[in-house]
């Protein structure tokens, strides 16, 4: 096989073009996603209703209220909320507003981040007993992945946005980045929602 | 997704009208192969596999026997079928050469009939299946109708079996003695990881589950010795994990499980 | 992810440095530092206590895969991405491996050709290991007593049979063919995404060492279904295994997602969904049911690993978990990763039996039913992998009949192959023996797999070798099968070279009659009562076991020649034609080798590619009439459309 060098007879893409891919894309990669979330969630209730040898919950009984899930939930909303409010002023061609919104919504996850890990850092019961300790970490943790991996894309939308690499008429990828914020808020409230169920 | 697919022009007689298609095609030679083919198979469905599966200790088993060599006879024209028409297009349809051969085959892009017909066959083998398997998967209220069912407890543990009878005083022991005709109970469980608790000549077989208790019953119907065998990989020494049960008239069952050890619970 | 309007500011900066090509050795020395460091920081802080040494093997392996990745140049499009240093066209040229010679198979090559070689390669490779192993296995069985290796090594080498074939046949089609193919087919210049293309093949690639690695950490005693709780006792081998579980899965998710993107928004104007290739159906249904199936399977692995390393108890039973969450996982991911598996190899063979027929494929429509049909139903049939595990017995009976239902799309499929033989013109090359040795084998895999549906049979036979040999019909006899046809029929376009007919009839053949004798051998054993994954058996078995193995021997020196053959071939084989087969899909129609851009201009399709017999008799022109230059207002490509479209 060798090489052979073909003189591009091609322009650049459509727009629409690539951005109907990159939308296909990533809700393929968050159907992925899902499918994990979902799982992790099935593990919860399963051996919830099983309930093996009545070691679900904890030896001594104690258990994290739905209240802290509630809230973390909460904050990943807000920031999907203002995350969403900046790539509508994009639309308009507003990159002020995209900048104040990205950066707004990117100091939440990171809070959010934090409250997760401090939750996580102060649990009442050993992560060795019972099994709703098991599922409970288990669903935090992966939200605390969530939030890290949004933040990283937090950090290269407000950086490109800094830049000026966006416009009205090109921003496809403040879209997707938006597709998976809204998910991760989605997931949040999901995770929240599983972990209100506490005793069998 | 439309039908014009599958009523394309080719469909169309594309020779003399007064032919039907199915008269040119070379359906004896393929009918014959499929009747040989068919001779073949039917006495191999109607033997080996029950053969090979060795003599029943149980009526559950003898159904599981008649089963395989049911479904076996059910496929031989299927299989029969498939087959005999692979081997004609493989001796009368072909072509060698170097050059890809001319395009003089009858473009056929699908058939209703032929696919209609095939749908409906393959339905109604497939409910025949189902109700031949939820036929035999029922009969086991036997155990409920000829009294109470003997209760034994079967523990797993790498790797070895372990056997109680709480009917008979918590009578303990490490190998599996059975009265002959009596509908039995198996309460199985495991100390460490998963094992499946398997007698192979009565079809019976049900995983050994940590912290759960699974159940099964059988009647074994035949005096002798059979085997005991783990089937489930369950870690080093996995296959040498197998014991025998013995089953006995139940006279014998009696004064032997008299001479168990009890349980110190 | 080319972004246009970032592309043409980037091309105001030019020129620039081009952007340094790193290369696999630069990957395996960063990811062996990376690992060191890791190594030492870990046993450092972490070696203490019950968990210690499995935290270790996993934060290494961990490490070495990232330092891997990092050092092969996988991470730096993302990185200036979030720099807001976009790569420039000629960069992304020069990532695509233009005009690189033979190093840019050994780099982070963006073209999907070179992508597809480098997946045709890997797969070959572990089909190597994973059949040496295989060739042990037999050893070990060939006479009852045997004490070939200890029963540790064994079970081990049963293990990592299974998963080093499970990755294989996973990749062998929808890696090969489906990259380097499959864009071509559709008539594409390229994959949606090439950088995620090259990614997922790396990352196997990272994987594959962790995998080996696990012979290295007291080996898996638990074959490659990894039941829990036995998982929870093994050594630290297991940490290897769950670490290639979870790179594997990001793998062929990422893998999915581009190859369903490429298939659904990149297709030529004109080519609707009734004029797509089967084949692309078939790969596209497979792997987009795999990015479903493999997170469920990473969550399985995630939960085991969290047990391992910081004593969750997920499965154990002491404390509340259960064993059966483990297989409820497990087997949700895997029964459909057998059709993930199967459906693009049978899909290969739909594509090439046409070809060779000289006939149009019968029943389009059935055929995508068909694929259909097995991808809806294999969602709903994994709990009769755990009929016998006492879950739940009342649910024997729908699972039961969502199992036999899948036969009647299966069904299906195998009356489009006969329909397209039926009266055809067979031409008798290598790669239609495929469609042959797979009607054959699996019409006994599907039979076999009828009685396993069955609760009552299914109490005799679930976890014997009769479950075994069943298996390897299907995937073995079914989908490696077809990979050796598509295998032959590709072989053309992405060598350039033939390959050699004589020497790959022998091979396959021996192959096919080896195959046999082995599996009906062990379906013998089986019936008779033998399990599955014992490394010694009674005397009883002991016939049964010695032909199954001499069958081993005698696949394995079929295997060997057919080795060869594609070897040979592809170095000295002769010069390979454009078009060899006189086949009508789109990747016949351009030159070989296939130039970087794949077509000077892009192609309108107007009708399906199945048109054998149907424009005369004349044979295929090389530049057949179906492709018609780009039409300004599309007003000739639409007058047959009609409103499809």
């Amino acid at each position: 096989m060798s090489t052979a060098t073909v003189t591009l007879t091609h322009g650049p893409e459509e727009l629409g073009e690539v951005r109907g891919r990159q939308r296909l894309a990533v809700l393929l990669l968050i159907a992925a996603d899902a499918a994990f979330v979902l799982s992790l969630v099935f593990t919860y209730f399963y051996l919830r209703a099983l309930d093996t040898e009545g070691g679900w919950i904890p030896q001594d009984g104690r258990t994290v209220g739905p209240t802290a899930g509630w809230v973390i939930a909460g904050v990943a909303v807000l920031s999907a909320v203002a995350y969403r409010w900046g790539e509508l002023g994009i639309r308009g061609g507003r990159r002020g507003r995209l900048l104040a919104g990205s950066s707004a919504a990117l100091l939440l996850v990171l809070a959010d981040a934090a409250l997760q890990t401090i939750q996580l850092g102060n649990l009442p019961m050993p992560t060795t007993d019972g099994a709703y300790a098991s599922s409970f970490i288990v669903l935090a943790g992966y939200h605390l992945v969530h939030l890290v991996m949004t933040a990283v894309f937090g950090i290269g939308i407000c950086n490109r946005a800094r830049l000026g690499r966006f416009s009205a008429a090109n921003h496809s990828h403040v879209e997707m980045v938006g597709l998976w914020w809204i998910w991760v808020a989605v997931s949040a409230l999901l995770t929240a929602f599983t972990t209100s169920f506490v005793g069998t | 997704m439309t039908d014009t697919l599958t009523t394309a022009p080719a469909d169309a007689p594309g020779g003399p009208p007064t032919v039907p298609a199915w008269k040119r095609a070379p359906i004896a030679p393929i009918l014959g192969i499929f009747v040989v083919l068919c001779a073949l198979l039917t006495p191999f469905a109607l033997f080996v596999p029950a053969h090979l599966m060795g003599d029943a200790a149980s009526a559950h088993m003898r159904g599981i026997e008649s089963t395989v060599t049911a479904f076996s006879l059910a496929s031989v024209p299927v299989a029969a079928l498939v087959w005999a028409v692979t081997i004609y297009s493989i001796i009368g349809w072909r072509h060698r050469g170097s050059e890809p051969p001319a395009e003089e085959a009858p473009p056929l892009r699908g058939n209703t009939v032929v696919q209609v017909v095939w749908l409906v066959l393959s339905s109604v083998l497939c409910l025949f299946l189902l109700i031949w398997g939820l036929a035999v998967l029922r009969p086991t209220p036997s155990a409920a109708s000829a009294g109470q069912p003997l209760m034994v407890e079967v523990t797993g543990q790498q790797w070895t079996w372990s056997f109680g009878y709480p009917d008979n005083g918590n009578a303990t022991a490490d190998r599996l003695v059975l009265p002959v005709n009596q509908p039995v109970q198996f309460r199985v469980t495991s100390k460490d990881v998963i094992h499946s608790f398997w007698i192979v000549q009565m079809g019976v077989k049900v995983d050994a589950n940590p912290g759960e208790t699974t159940l099964a019953s059988v009647t074994p119907d035949r005096i002798g010795t059979f085997d005991i065998r783990c089937a489930e990989l369950c870690g080093l020494y996995h296959a040498y994990m197998q014991t025998t049960v013995q089953v006995v008239s139940a006279d014998q069952f009696a004064s032997w499980v008299q001479a168990q050890p009890r349980a110190t619970s | 992810m080319v972004d246009t309007a970032v592309a043409e500011t980037a091309i105001g900066r030019e020129p620039r440095r081009r952007v340094p090509r790193l290369n696999v050795l630069t990957g395996v020395v960063c990811g062996l530092i990376l690992a060191g460091a890791g190594w030492g920081v870990s046993s450092w802080l972490l070696s203490a206590g019950d968990y210690g040494a499995d935290r270790v093997v996993s934060i290494t392996m961990v490490c070495w895969a990232v330092g891997f990745l990092v050092g092969v140049g996988a991470l730096a499009g993302p990185i200036r991405w979030l720099l807001g240093r976009d790569l420039s066209v000629a960069d992304e040229h020069v990532l695509a491996g233009k005009d690189q010679g033979v190093g840019r198979y050994f780099r982070f090559t963006t073209d999907h050709k070179v992508v597809g070689v480098q997946y045709l390669v890997l797969s070959m490779t572990l089909f190597g290991v994973g059949g040496l192993l295989a060739m042990l296995i037999r050893t070990q069985l060939i006479r009852p007593g045997a004490r070939f290796v200890s029963p540790q090594t064994y079970n081990t080498i049963v293990g990592m049979h299974g998963i080093i074939m499970i990755i294989g046949t996973i990749i062998m089609v929808s890696g090969p063919f489906g990259n380097f193919i499959l864009p071509i087919m559709i008539g594409a210049r390229d994959m949606a995404f090439p950088r995620l293309n090259a990614l997922s093949f790396w990352l196997i690639c990272a994987a594959v060492p962790v995998l080996l690695a696990t012979f290295f950490f007291g080996g898996i005693p638990t074959g490659w279904s990894v039941y829990a709780p036995l998982s929870d006792q093994a050594p630290a081998g297991m940490d290897c295994f769950l670490i290639t579980i979870i790179i594997f899965a990001i793998s062929s998710g990422i893998a999915g997602v581009n190859i369903t993107t490429t298939a659904v928004k990149m297709r030529a104007r004109g080519m609707t969904w009734t004029r797509t290739p089967i084949f692309v159906f078939g790969t596209v249904s497979s792997v987009a049911l795999g990015v479903i199936a493999f997170p469920m399977f990473m969550a399985a692995m995630v939960l085991e690993g969290l047990n391992r390393t910081t004593g969750t108890v997920f499965y154990d039973a002491a404390h509340g978990g259960s064993a059966w969450l483990y297989a409820h996982l497990f087997w949700l991911m895997g029964h459909p990763e057998v059709y993930v598996i199967l459906l693009p190899a049978f899909a290969a063979v739909l594509e090439l039996t046409p070809v060779f027929a000289r006939k149009p494929l019968f029943s389009f429509l059935g055929a995508v039913t068909g694929i259909a049909g097995i991808i809806g139903l294999s969602m709903f049939v994994w709990a009769h992998h755990m009929f016998i595990s006492g879950w739940a017995p009342a649910l024997d009976g729908p699972f039961m009949l969502t199992t036999e239902l899948i036969s009647i799309p299966t069904g299906l499929l195998i009356l489009v192959l006969l329909g397209t033989l039926w009266r055809g013109t067979v031409w008798m090359r290598l790669p239609v023996m495929a469609t042959f040795a797979m009607l054959w084998n699996f019409i006994i895999g599907g039979i076999t797999g009828i009685y396993l549906s069955d609760v009552p049979v299914d109490q005799a036979m679930h976890g014997s070798m009769f479950v075994t040999a069943h298996f390897h019909f299907t995937l073995m006899g079914g989908a490696l099968t077809g990979f050796a046809g598509a295998l032959a029929y590709w072989f053309p376009k992405m060598t350039g070279r033939m390959l050699d007919e004589r020497l790959g009839m022998i091979g396959f053949w021996i192959i096919q009659i080896g195959f046999n004798v082995t599996f009906l051998g062990m379906f013998a054993v089986g019936l008779a009562g033998q399990p599955r994954r014992v490394a010694d058996y009674p005397s009883l078995f002991a016939t049964g076991n010695l032909v199954s193995s001499i069958g081993a021997y005698i696949i394995g020196s079929g295997a060997l020649i057919y080795l060869y053959a594609v070897v040979h071939s592809w170095r000295h084989g002769r010069r390979a034609p454009g078009n060899p087969w006189g086949a009508k899909t789109l990747e016949w129609q351009v030159p070989t080798p296939v130039p970087l851009e794949n077509f000077t201009v892009l192609p309108v399709v107007t009708s399906d590619f199945y048109g054998y017999g149907e424009g005369g008799s004349a044979a295929p022109t090389p530049a057949p009439r179906r492709i018609a230059a780009p039409v300004p207002s599309g007003a000739a490509a639409t007058t047959q459309e009609g409103g499809t479209a």
